[in-house]
């Protein structure tokens, strides 16, 4: 079992349109001194540092370390990977306090997003992007996800509406989290006659891009409450993107998670699978073991619209909006504080376990990344 | 014009984009290989735009066309935007990346 433990979660609040003197490094000062708080700690305490972002360039880890006073530091990282860099520099981050590199860590992860800067980001993504999509013309992957979307709809029966259900669902959760920029409840039937963003993806499928950061500290086991890292583990190109995205990575790091907790989904009181698009999370649920020989669709509108299995208790970045790599910690940052009971008017009763996924960096087609964090609060 | 897949010398793997290490066995050098597609899905971007994924002798690529075609039906494919019926997959490294004549071991 890991020596890890999570003991401060903080966000940086997610909002469309930042003000004149909010940048990037400012968003992740924030959150991660929001954590720091959250866990009793002082500043100085950190000596250890990590930083998931696309805006902060031309500034790495060591310069926002510098910039924001932290130092001396004993460990450092700088995680590129999107929506898998929460999960991965969690990961790297118990490792390290597992040998003794560091005590404290803060991880920090979000962006500055204007339009222009989304625009720039999505177009040079990477190089197959660059010269291979965004000459299709295609801004961004929402036609991708539109096409995955229709392929798991062929294979698996799903329908807009089990998606809707899904979306629903985490609006309602939404409700209750001050922070998230989709709010107002929606019926099944305003997010089935949302404008279409590429069949079979509405509106309501895709993420709103804001301004925002979160943040957590990795901590030494001790006296500090804490939440236990029972296991993380990550998978990273599984396939070659030639098998249709339908199974993601989670599906060979979730069985290693489980065996190594000593937990099971059977287990978990709630959970965050990283929700770019509805298709994912419905692809996650059952790469991480949730679903039964009832199937998705039952698991759906039984489990998940009922709340009986919390899943994404913020809204998720469907509702509460993506923040770059912030949505990589976002669920980390939400099981935190549901399992130390620091999630005002959305509190789980009694929550002790949660599961928090990881998921990102599409190559060509889709993410390559995925990943599983299993988390227990203490007795 | 067309597009060219990226076939590994050793083993035949196929490859789009261009890859620098076979993942099937681990050669690194590719010929080039014209091939049609049989287009598996397509969606229309809010720009009008027809995007579809299709299958180029067993490689899922990306590409452009100028209105939709059932899932099934089997296009031409070219690297660069012009014919009418025909799948576009941008690919403006053709000519160079991979080209073994220029040379693509590091020894």
């Amino acid at each position: 079992m890991s020596a890890a433990r999570i003991v401060g979660a903080g966000e940086a609040a997610y909002t469309r349109h930042p003000g004149p003197g909010v940048t990037t490094s400012t968003l992740l000062v924030d959150a991660g001194r929001q954590a720091v708080a959250d866990a009793g700690l002082r500043w100085s305490d950190i000596d250890g540092f990590g930083v998931a972002s696309f805006t902060l360039r031309p500034d790495h880890a060591v310069d926002l370390a510098w910039r924001a006073g932290l130092g001396p530091l004993r460990w450092m990282q700088d995680d590129p990977n999107g929506g898998a860099s929460g999960i991965e520099l969690l990961a790297h981050a118990a490792d390290a306090i597992a040998a003794g590199r560091a005590r404290n860590i803060l991880l920090v992860a979000g962006d500055r997003l204007d339009p222009a800067d989304f625009t720039a980001l999505v177009d040079e993504y990477n190089s197959a992007t660059r010269d291979h999509l965004t000459p299709l013309p295609m801004s961004g992957p929402n036609g991708l996800f539109a096409m995955l979307t229709a392929r798991q709809m062929a294979a698996t029966g799903l329908t807009r509406a089990d998606y809707g259900r899904l979306v629903v669902s985490q609006r309602e959760w939404a409700e209750s989290n001050p922070g998230a920029v989709y709010r107002k409840p929606m019926s099944l039937d305003e997010y089935l006659a949302a404008p279409i963003v590429a069949e079979p993806l509405g509106r309501f499928d895709c993420v709103p891009p804001v301004s925002g950061a979160d943040a957590v500290v990795v901590s030494v086991d001790g006296d500090r409450p804490g939440v236990r890292v029972r296991a993380v583990e990550l998978a990273i190109g599984t396939d070659d993107q030639d098998a249709g995205g339908l199974v993601t990575p989670l599906a060979a790091a979730a069985p290693v998670a489980w065996e190594r907790s000593g937990l099971g989904p059977e287990d978990v009181d709630l959970v965050s699978l990283y929700d770019d698009y509805p298709a994912i999370v419905a692809a996650q649920l059952v790469d991480a073991g949730f679903t039964t020989d009832d199937g998705l669709a039952a698991l759906i509108a039984d489990r998940i619209a009922t709340h009986e299995l919390p899943l994404n208790t913020t809204g998720g970045q469907l509702s509460a909006g993506q923040a770059g790599p912030a949505g990589s910690m976002h669920g980390l940052v939400e099981a935190t504080r549901q399992l130390l009971g620091r999630a005002p008017g959305r509190s789980i009763e009694g929550a002790r376990v949660a599961a928090v996924s990881g998921y990102g960096m599409v190559l060509y087609r889709y993410g390559a990344i995925g990943g599983l964090a299993v988390l227990e609060a203490d007795a | 014009m067309s597009l060219t897949l990226r076939r590994c010398t050793d083993c035949g793997a196929a490859y789009f984009p261009a890859r620098l290490v076979c993942r099937a066995c681990g050669g690194d050098r590719f010929v080039h290989a014209v091939e049609e597609a049989v287009v598996e899905e397509t969606t229309e971007l809010t720009t009008g735009v027809v995007v579809a994924s299709a299958r180029v002798d067993g490689v899922l690529v990306v590409g452009a066309l100028t209105s939709p075609v059932p899932a099934g039906t089997t296009v031409p494919v070219d690297a660069v935007h012009g014919r009418a019926d025909a799948l576009v997959v941008p690919d403006a490294g053709t000519a160079s990346d991979t080209d073994p004549e220029e040379g693509a071991g590091h020894d």
